[in-house]
């Protein structure tokens, strides 16, 4: 066949359709080398994504997002990963046909992709300018001065204030949000017609994830980009998708747009997803969680993959692999039962939360069992051989909190405003600067020796992540029992019973006793993290971003657990997160933190629903509440620019460089703490002057 | 970077005095009366016990000695050898000096050759055949021991096909060409190890490199693999490598003096071992000096070029 004959033959086609579809991935199948051959993790994956659209990608981790994304930018590792099946046709071109360096041009230019971790995901031996300005360069032929203007160009639009300085200043001396801005003015500096987006938010603030999701929609309207954004989070989902696919064990198990799928889930797992999420509980009840986790890659079950997990599952659902069905406008699902089971909707899933949270009556002792006043910790900075220390970090700045016997404080606040500080001072592992931490009345800050050691042990810590917490060459048996080997000198067989009963409290059979850490899943070996924490059968557990790093289902499997553990054993917590909701649902009571101090604290439903300071107003508008028609039309106050240096934090009020209703006295005075009637304390002058709140909820501002 | 390299000169003064002050003690190691050791033992006289005593200023207290030896060093004095010739110490390292370092330099340059390249072909290419020949010949380049190799490069090079010369040297300004010959059996013995070395710690570093997310970022951007490589994950692969660098030039030092003896080179190596035999303070204590005070200077190299490396070493 000649080339006339063969473009004669095409020609007709794509003449008489509109222009080709700019994605078009079909049967998508990715392998991966395991030990006995090529595993599937993507199979019989299909999607569309028209121009200018976004499409979600949302499922717990390990289901084949990335990896999905990763096969449509060419990016499988060669050697233990291929892609054994599909196609994945861009503007008509099947990308997996092109050799190396046709896909190279293709990447960065007309696709591009930006990542989770934008700590990581920069060059740190470059300047910013430079990794910008090489992006471009590799696609287009232009001078090193033309690429840097871009560079400069780029940043301005995607909002780095001094765009022509800061564009020669590298990766480390920006924060993170600031990070995912360049990474953002690099992915679009050739002006692709794809953006990929990986869990762009997930390692944000609320607070920075609202901005940078606002960024993303009005530069996706400006420049007509098209975008396939990847997230666990259904708020997201709301706020900036047009259609979703949901992924389970390597499949997509429902497509929709985003108002079917919030109107009316197809898939059990949709559902699933939506009622863990911990808006859809009453405070202070056990969340709805689905059983169980992804199944691993090798040990997919033969009929339908989410059985296991699926409480509509019949026995039939097992027998034959699953089809992917269409339905009506548009969505289609992987289920044998779409059509029979009536699944709840997002409105009537979040109704239930909405009417209030009825937490357990509690006993307030009036002892309390922590007391924490005048809390200080600064840290030393730009101190060396040569030079004397030039300043102080000021991360806790003059706190006061106390907790009752089994009683959960909540403590929240953007990263840098020194939670984890207060936290590691709380339980010894700092020492403070000034202050007193007293626990059942006895100040532990200035014991030394064992006196120190047995008020300690009252005091336990869990941190967030719990892989780089345990000794990963020691049994899970070594790691829980090695405090009641120091503490109790309980040895043997002794300490494997003592070691047994506690791993069964956290819900882990004592068959793990001799496995490693490394067999576990994340929410597995936060569970292990507890029972060692739990050994000494301390009174108060400080908890530090227990479950941010988990997938939600996992999340409400821990927070049930920790639930479940204080009614039993009346433990208390300090619990600490950045997400307001999961703090909400476990807490009695809630402080919220900026630049090292508290600026309001009270009973949980009224700090987090009718918040009393302009900065906890902030935090929970920023909060994406997965309901698409309420996410579009409610009333958001996007927080400008990132949280100050706490090296030198702003005079006065230190909200007052970015609060919204910031009146002259804030700028030269501390505001007074200021009680309301329903027990809150607020430190903010809108309660004693200008407009004067008086305790009202800050809402009641008006606009 | 200016203040950078002025904040890590000011920090090795105090190094650089510590190391001075153990140079000079060396006097206290020495077993007995020094002055008695130092002027023959038993035999000696005690004329010549005593001229010894007042001419090393053995009477005096040890800062003492110390402070003056250290002010005469500053200006280059670093007295006469206790027995033989009217060289003084200073002239001694100076003529022999640049011997050892061409030496050192050019193992160092051999080491760099081979061992730069080849931790980049396994490094990129970690578990292909590439990747397991060329560890295999590090593994054996580690392994072989420098005299070892100079010998059996003496055999194969000079006594067998005549191509080199066995042993000798001639300055390169008198003969350029013979001060090549002269040099490339001694610097491969004392350069193989070393290169071996680096070759395994860049194979590590860029291995652990080439799987970061910012790796990933600009293959997602589109940069073409060689400039990937060479020079979004060298420039951040070479900080580890660095260090072994460094590391690697004191070990060649140290190599040089046995290295130069089985090459009769005239280095600084069968001064300071001609010096031992005859236990002559100064000139030990001069040689280690040297030694020392260009270990320290080495360092700040590594250190300053850390700094240019890593932007955030810099700032700190
Ligand atoms: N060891 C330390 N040295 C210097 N600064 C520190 C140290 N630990 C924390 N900080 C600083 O203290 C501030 C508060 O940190 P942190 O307690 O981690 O806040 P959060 O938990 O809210 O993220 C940050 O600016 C952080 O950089
Ligand atoms: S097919 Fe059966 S098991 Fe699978 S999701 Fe549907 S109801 Fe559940
Ligand atoms: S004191 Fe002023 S600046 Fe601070 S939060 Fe209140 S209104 Fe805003
Ligand atoms: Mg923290």
């Amino acid at each position: 066949m000649t080339d006339a004959a063969s473009i004669a033959g095409r020609v007709p086609v794509v003449a008489t359709t509109t222009e080709p579809r700019l994605l078009a991935v079909d049967s998508l199948r990715v392998e991966f080398a395991g030990p006995a051959g090529w595993l599937p993790v993507v199979e019989d994956v299909s999607f569309t994504i028209e121009r200018g659209e976004t499409l979600g990608i949302v499922g717990e981790s390990g289901s084949g997002k990335t990896v999905s994304s990763l096969a449509v930018m060419g990016l499988i590792p060669k050697g233990n990963g291929r892609v054994a099946e599909g196609t994945i046709e861009f503007e008509g071109r099947n990308l997996l046909e092109l050799d190396a360096d046709a896909m190279r041009r293709v990447r960065g230019d007309e696709i591009s992709m930006i990542f989770q971790e934008p700590m990581t995901s920069l060059n740190p031996a470059f300047t910013i300018g430079k990794q910008i300005s090489d992006a471009v360069r590799a696609h287009r032929g232009v001078s090193r001065s033309a690429g840097r203007k871009r560079a400069v160009e780029m940043l301005d639009r995607v909002g780095i204030p001094d765009a022509d300085k800061r564009v020669d200043q590298y990766p480390h001396e920006f924060s993170g949000g600031m990070r995912q801005r360049a990474m953002i003015a690099m992915a679009l500096s050739c002006d692709p017609k794809l953006l990929i987006a990986d869990e762009p938010t997930t390692a944000l603030d609320v607070t920075v994830q609202a901005q940078i999701l606002d960024l993303m929609r009005s530069l996706q309207e400006e420049m007509g980009t098209a975008i396939l954004f990847v997230t666990h989070d259904f708020g997201v989902v709301a706020d900036i998708c047009d259609r979703v696919a949901i992924m389970y064990a390597g499949q997509i198990v429902e497509q929709a747009s985003v108002a079917a799928v919030f109107a009316r889930p197809r898939h059990p797992y949709s559902e699933g997803l939506l009622v863990s999420m911990p808006q859809a509980a009453r405070a202070g009840e056990r969340l709805t969680v689905i059983p169980g986790q992804v199944p691993a890659p090798g040990a997919i079950p033969v009929g339908c993959r989410f059985q296991p997990r699926c409480s509509y599952a019949e026995p039939e659902c097992g027998d034959v692999p699953v089809e992917l069905v269409t339905i009506a406008d548009g969505s289609s699902a992987r289920c044998l039962r779409s059509e029979v089971v009536q699944l709840r909707s997002a409105a009537e899933v979040l109704s239930l939360a909405t009417s209030g949270g009825e937490r357990g009556e509690r006993e307030v002792s009036p002892e309390p069992l922590l007391a924490v006043t005048g809390l200080v910790k600064h840290f030393p900075v730009g101190g060396g051989v040569i030079r004397r220390a030039q300043g102080s970090v000021r991360a806790v700045d003059g706190v006061d909190f106390s907790i009752s016997p089994g009683e959960t404080l909540g403590l929240v606040g953007e990263s840098g405003s020194g939670k984890s500080t207060v936290a590691r001072l709380v339980v010894g592992l700092l020492p403070a600067t000034a202050g007193s931490v007293a626990i059942n009345g006895e100040e532990t800050l200035t014991l030394k020796g064992k006196s120190m050691r047995d008020a300690r042990r009252h005091m336990q810590i869990v941190f967030q992540d719990p892989y780089s917490s345990l000794d990963p060459r020691a049994t899970i048996g070594d790691s829980v029992g090695e405090p009641l080997e120091i503490y109790e000198n309980l040895r043997g067989r002794k300490r494997d019973e003592r070691v047994a009963e506690l791993l069964q409290l956290v819900g882990l059979g004592s068959h793990v006793l001799r496995r490693q850490p490394h067999e576990f899943s994340g929410g597995q070996r936060q569970r292990v993290a507890v029972a060692r924490a739990l050994a000494l059968e301390p009174r108060l557990l400080v908890c530090d971003e227990p479950v941010s790093a988990l997938d939600v289902s996992t999340q409400s499997q821990v927070i049930n657990l920790l639930g479940d553990l204080q009614e039993r054993l009346g433990l208390a917590y300090l619990f600490i997160a950045h997400d307001l909701s999961v703090v909400e649902h476990i807490s009695h009571r809630i402080a919220v933190m900026y630049l090292g101090r508290i600026v309001e604290i009270g009973p949980a439903d009224e700090v987090a629903r009718r918040p009393r300071h302009p900065y906890t107003e902030a935090l929970v508008s920023a909060i994406p509440t997965p309901d698409p028609d309420v996410q579009r039309t409610r009333k958001r106050i996007v927080l400008q620019g990132d949280i100050p240096s706490p090296a030198n934090p702003p005079s006065g009020c230190r909200f007052h460089t970015r609060c919204p209703y910031v009146m002259d006295v804030c700028r030269h005075e501390d505001p007074p703490a200021y009680e309301t009637e329903v027990g809150t304390t607020v430190y903010c002058h809108l309660h004693t002057s200008g407009p004067v709140l008086g305790g009202k909820p800050v809402s009641l501002i008006p606009t | 970077m200016g203040s950078f390299i002025l904040r890590r000169v000011l920090a090795l003064i105090p190094l650089l005095l510590l190391i001075t002050f153990i140079v000079y003690a060396l006097v206290l190691v020495i077993p007995g009366d020094p002055a008695r050791t130092l002027a023959g033992g038993t035999k000696a006289t005690p004329q010549a016990v005593q001229a010894m005593r007042l001419r090393l200023h053995l009477n005096e207290p040890i800062y003492q000695q110390y402070w003056r030896w250290l002010t005469q060093a500053l200006q280059g004095n670093l007295g006469k050898p206790l027995f033989g010739g009217s060289q003084t110490v200073a002239e001694g390292i100076r003529t022999r000096f640049p011997v050892t370092l061409s030496l050192a330099v050019g193992a160092m340059f051999v080491a760099l050759v081979i061992g730069v390249p080849a931790g980049i072909i396994s490094g990129i290419r970690a578990g292909s055949w590439q990747d397991r020949s060329t560890t295999f010949g590090t593994s054996l380049g580690i392994a072989v021991p420098d005299f070892w190799l100079a010998m059996m490069l003496v055999v194969v090079f000079a006594v067998k096909t005549h191509l080199l010369p066995a042993t000798g040297y001639v300055s390169i300004t008198k003969d350029p060409l013979g001060w090549l010959q002269d040099m490339i059996l001694p610097c491969l013995a004392l350069g193989v190890a070393g290169g071996a070395s680096i070759a395994r710690q860049l194979r590590g570093a860029l291995i652990d490199v080439l799987d970061q997310d910012y790796i990933r970022t600009a293959r997602s951007m589109g940069l073409k693999n060689r400039k990937i490589i060479g020079v979004y994950a060298l420039k951040n692969a070479a900080t580890p490598v660095l260090t072994v660098i460094g590391l690697q030039f004191a070990y060649l030092l140290g190599g040089t003096f046995i290295i130069e003896q089985i090459f009769s080179i005239p280095g600084l190596g069968s001064y300071i071992l001609g010096a031992i035999d005859t236990k002559d303070l100064p000139v030990i204590q001069g040689v280690v000096l040297v030694t020392a005070v260009i270990f320290v200077f080495v360092n700040l190299v590594v250190d300053i070029s850390y700094g240019y490396l890593s932007p955030k070493v810099r700032a700190q």
